[in-house]
């Protein structure tokens, strides 16, 4: 495994995404969960966009931002990237 | 030059298969290859120079017909370069880096990652070290004691 972040580029097959807003609106969090590791989950809970909604369930979902799509690829190459 | 580091022969033949041979015409008038060589070529067992000219064909092929997207306009395929973190967990390789609008994975085999070797040792599968960084991290990895290994694993996720 490799902890440093490195330049990839990569050609892959979309398997699934799901946009952020559905994540919270379908409850299906647990599922993302198993599907792109928890941290990824974390990564846009820890959005301060995020924190109204997660503070307050009834805030609404208009409020979150709905550019965070996360998105589940099967790799066909990944290659070293300058 | 591309620096691969993980190659998905299972997806280049399924797919490669299936391109039309009117596309694999067209190429090898681009590449100057004799169309009849190129698709007796790559009928054989694939070495390593088929392999990489079969991934080319293949891209360019996806490129050319699929719908292409990128991480942030994503379509039915994804080519882009990003900054990635990469991890291993059991047999799967798990490469995972941030857009400007979304978040990417990409889950795959171990057994695609060059340099990846696996043998039989008494009836098991047994995993060579080699040279591979994700190999190398595993390895050193397994030097330091569980409470180490779980902090790196923690560093590493995205």
């Amino acid at each position: 495994m490799s902890g440093s972040v490195q330049n990839f580029e990569f050609l892959a097959r979309r398997q699934a995404y799901k946009n952020v807003i559905d994540v919270y609106d379908d409850n299906m969090r647990g599922d993302l969960d198993s599907w792109y590791g928890k941290k990824a989950i974390k990564r846009n809970r820890n959005n301060k966009e995020f924190e109204p909604y997660l503070k307050d369930s009834n805030y609404r979902l208009s409020n979150i931002p709905k550019k965070d799509v996360v998105i589940l690829g099967s790799p066909i190459y990944v290659a070293l990237s300058d | 030059m591309k620096y691969y580091i993980y190659v998905s022969d299972t997806k280049v033949d399924m797919l490669y298969a299936q391109i039309p041979q009117s596309f694999l015409s067209k190429i090898s008038v681009e590449l100057k290859i004799d169309a009849k060589i190129l698709s007796t070529t790559f009928k054989r067992p694939s070495s390593e120079e088929n392999r990489y000219s079969k991934l080319e064909i293949l891209s360019r092929y996806i490129q050319e017909n699929e719908k292409v997207g990128t991480s942030d306009f994503h379509d039915n395929y994804i080519q882009d370069r990003l900054p990635m973190r990469w991890m291993s967990h059991g047999n799967l390789v798990y490469f995972s880096g941030a857009g400007n609008k979304s978040i990417i994975g990409l889950a795959g085999s171990s057994r695609n990652v060059l340099g990846f070797i696996e043998t039989k040792y008494e009836g098991h599968d047994v995993s060579l070290p080699s040279s591979s960084p994700l190999d190398v991290l595993n390895r050193l990895a397994e030097i330091f004691d569980a409470e180490d290994k779980k902090i790196m694993m923690k560093e590493i996720m995205v």
